[in-house]
């Protein structure tokens, strides 16, 4: 059973449909791009099977169940957790309490707790404070903890955003052109993140613009232009597509 | 570790000492002990409007309305029913609590920011019409008189030095409680709307909840502030709820300073204590006001309490700004980004 899975998933603006009757379909366990050029949906795609938007037509299934139209927070609480195109902290707090403030979902304090500081409250404080330290550990902005999040360099922007969602605990990252405006050594960097993601069990929807990133890092690919699928299928498939060049690079003259 | 005191908290406790001494030596007649209780009281309501404005980083301009509420809700309770003051402090949070969260979900499922303003300004207006109309509930214009004042093992707390006593340690308690709630998983969370909306929903706070319960939290707290005027002064009437008190409470908490705490226990001193010094002036206080609060925005836009705060770790050579203690910490960070 597929961990997430859309059927006819479509999202009309105006009179113009920005996904198109897409069928989506993610096993657990996979790290699947979502590549296409400018304006082909990626994004809309990702904002419809997050609760961001609501659905015009069609269906969004995760882990078997009809989730169309939730809420984010909802589905965040069932462990799928995403990042934004644009980078998106709590600029103002430090990279500590930004990934205090992502543990939310597993932040098991009691308000009365909180208001008495009673002994549990402060053990499980400690618990939380202990995880984000690992989180900022994993992502290498161990050093970075006590900086204030809008003094962050844009890689490590990146890695915070991630250290945030991944303080969520989600069995399914959706990420939104993480490598945007990274150098090639921050990108591979984060692509090394994201395949040590993998093999801790969480699976990855990873929406890219990037061609040569993506096809480094993914077990398949699925192509969207015009808000439509053009192709599916592993990296080396999805490079060799005709469809797929063509939509690249536009159609060679007399081809 | 535990024990080490937040930077805010010695400013604070330097000014609360200030503030519990002065009054035995300088306010000394019954008249300038009745301004101390004021303050304590506006620093409440100020405080509540400062949870909506640094916490949610929204803004209520149908805020003095919950005031004014609370204030008739626990006068009516005693006069009409005779039930005792101390209920009437616990009732008149409960019901301004109660209708906060009523409004608070009408106006915040759809909007935030400009929006919410006008929904609560709408609101206030309509709160106020109310109180000024019904008469037979209300008392109409001239409002609810002969408020009895809470009695303790009998004895009435009638003095002002004592009332002003008995507010301060609910201020502090308030205040104690507001920083814990702070770091709370549902302070975070609030916070983390606050900071972006967007985020805090991805990563699973439920964002407009948390919002309509932190709207009616900050109601039920200045409804509690509204008793404690209503039975220290011992009469109500509409313009509680309108828009003067909603005035009052702005400059306590910008002139004060938002998130801070202690910022709008200074404002609302500041605040009465000038107006008093400009009595002779009748109305046109508020022309002065005006221009004070422009002033402080202009040129002090983080407020007195946070501009006190820089200056006190400037001295200590502590020029790091971000060294200033965890909870404490992320909102003066905020403060200082705003100067």
């Amino acid at each position: 059973m597929p961990i997430l899975e859309t059927s006819g998933l479509t999202r009309m603006f105006g009179g113009l449909s920005a996904v198109d009757e897409l069928d989506l379909s993610v096993e657990e366990g996979e790290i699947r791009g979502l590549i296409g050029p400018n304006g082909s949906g990626k994004t809309t795609a990702l904002n419809l099977i997050t609760g961001y938007i609501k659905p015009t037509r069609g269906v969004v299934r995760y882990q078997g169940s009809d989730v169309s139209g939730e809420q984010p927070h909802d589905l965040a609480r069932l462990g799928l957790v995403r990042t934004f195109q644009i980078t998106t902290l709590f600029e103002n707090l430090t990279v500590r309490d930004n990934v205090l403030h992502g543990s939310h979902l597993n932040n098991p304090t009691s308000l009365m707790g909180a208001l008495t500081r009673s002994r549990r409250y402060r053990r499980q404080s400690a618990e939380i404070e202990d995880r984000v330290r690992e989180l900022l550990a994993f992502v290498g902005l161990g050093e970075r903890i006590d900086a204030v999040a809008r003094d962050l360099s844009a890689g490590e922007h990146r890695y915070l955003e991630i250290a945030i969602a991944l303080a969520a605990e989600p069995k399914m990252l959706l990420l939104d052109e993480p490598a945007t405006g990274l150098n090639p050594e921050e990108a591979a960097y984060l692509m090394n993140l994201i395949r040590t993601l993998r093999r801790q069990g969480v699976t990855v929807l990873l929406v890219e613009h990037n061609m040569r990133l993506i096809t480094n890092i993914c077990t398949r690919i699925t192509v969207l232009n015009f808000g439509a699928k053009i192709a599916e299928g592993t990296p080396e498939e999805i490079v060799g597509n005709p469809d797929v060049i063509t939509a690249y690079l536009g159609k060679r003259r007399g081809a | 570790m535990r024990l080490r005191i937040p930077p805010g908290w010695w400013l604070g406790g330097l000014v609360l000492l200030v503030v519990v001494l002065v009054p035995l030596f300088l306010f000394t007649n019954t008249y300038n002990r009745g301004l101390l209780v004021l303050i304590v009281i506006y620093a409440i309501a100020g405080l509540s409007l400062d949870y909506i404005m640094g916490e949610m980083g929204q803004f209520s301009f149908g805020h003095a309305a919950f005031w004014g509420f609370g204030a008739y809700v626990s006068a009516k309770l005693a006069l009409d029913l005779g039930i005792s003051p101390w209920i009437g402090f616990l009732a008149a949070p409960a019901a301004a609590g109660l209708v906060g969260l009523l409004i608070g979900y009408i106006a915040l499922r759809r909007t935030r920011n400009l929006e919410l303003a006008i929904v609560t300004l709408g609101f206030g207006v309509l709160a106020w019409t109310v109180a000024l109309r019904w008469r037979p509930v209300t008392g109409g214009p001239s409002g609810l008189r002969q408020v009895p004042p809470p009695s303790l093992f009998g004895w009435e707390i009638r003095s002002e030095l004592a009332y002003f006593y008995f507010a301060l340690l609910l201020l502090l308690g308030i205040v104690f409680l507001l920083s814990r709630l702070r770091t709370s998983r549902f302070g975070r969370g609030v916070r983390s709307i606050h900071e972006n909306e967007d985020l805090a929903k991805s990563i699973g706070v439920a964002a407009t909840k948390y919002y309509v319960l932190a709207f009616s939290f900050a109601c039920a707290l200045v409804g509690f502030s509204g008793a404690l005027y209503a039975h220290h002064f011992r009469f109500v009437n509409p313009n509680l709820l309108g828009l003067d008190y909603m005035f009052i409470f702005l400059i306590v908490v910008l002139v004060g300073g938002t998130g801070t705490l202690w910022g709008p226990v200074m404002g609302a001193a500041i605040f009465v204590l000038v107006s008093e010094w400009l009595r002779a002036l009748q109305e046109y206080r508020f022309v002065i006001f005006g221009v004070v609060l422009l002033l402080v925005v202009l040129f002090m836009p983080i407020g007195v309490f946070p501009a006190l705060q820089k200056i006190a770790r400037r001295i200590r050579g502590r020029n790091d700004d971000k060294e200033s203690g965890a909870p404490m910490g992320e909102h003066a960070l905020e403060a200082d980004k705003a100067g």
